[in-house]
């Protein structure tokens, strides 16, 4: 079986180098050490790793908050799209996450995770950012278009297969 | 792919709002990866959703952009 980081390991320690450290995709803590980076004295921190293809070696976006902030049992919170950032975020209140805690009602409200008419501006959507030391790759002018109006489905059929829930296929 | 922001390799499984999963008409047996679980909306004159293969370090990769 291939194994491209052992392969990897083993040149390193060849060349009697050090290998570099592998850093996770997305890393989600919650403990006193990251709070201590943050230099906050909030209870619960969150940070995400970098992007697959960066060089930064530290997390891409983190934020905290203290347990000032109301968050209900089985309420889960959105941050709204101005906040997120790149940048290290110590926010100083709740103001800036939606409550997103009800369900379809086949009318205005769509349930979690979309919009439950609550209080934050959704009329942006998504935001994306294109980090300048991740890899982007940009299809828009060269990839085949999937949809022609809205609630299509489609198959893609895919030169190799990947594993998918159990399964092994060829298109999605 | 459907342009509800989800994949799956279950054939016509299909929902047209963004309701709480898994649901009736998206059960978890249907084996639905749904990162962008929103209705993404088709515009003439706007975005569309493109897809491409490309091979990047050696490897072959699926876009969908």
């Amino acid at each position: 079986m291939d194994d491209p980081r052992g392969r990897e390991l083993a040149h390193h320690r060849a060349a009697g180098r050090r290998p570099a450290q592998r850093h996770r995709h997305l890393l989600f803590r919650s403990d006193a050490r990251l709070r201590r980076r943050l230099h906050d004295p909030g209870h619960v921190a969150i940070a995400v790793g970098r992007l697959p293809g960066s060089r930064l070696r530290r997390p891409k976006a983190q934020l905290s908050w203290d347990g000032t902030w109301p968050i209900a049992a089985g309420q889960s919170l959105e941050l709204e799209w101005n906040a997120l950032r790149p940048d290290n975020h110590t926010l100083t209140s709740a103001a800036l996450f939606c409550a997103r805690n009800e369900s379809d009602d086949g009318g205005t409200n769509f349930g979690t995770p979309g919009w439950d008419g609550g209080s934050c501006d959704t009329s942006s959507g998504y935001a994306a950012y294109n980090y300048a030391d991740a890899a982007i790759f940009d299809i828009q002018a060269t990839g085949t278009q999937l949809f022609t109006g809205i609630d299509n489905a489609v198959s893609v059929n895919l030169s190799f297969a990947f594993p998918f829930f159990g399964t092994t296929t060829t298109q999605i | 792919m459907t342009s509800d922001g989800f994949v799956t390799v279950t054939p016509a499984s299909y929902a047209s709002s963004n309701t709480q999963l898994p649901s009736t008409s998206l059960p978890a047996s249907a084996g639905v990866l749904a990162p962008f679980w929103d209705q993404i909306f088709y515009s003439a004159t706007g975005g569309v959703v493109k897809w491409e293969e490309r091979t990047v370090g050696g490897q072959k990769v699926a876009f969908f952009d």
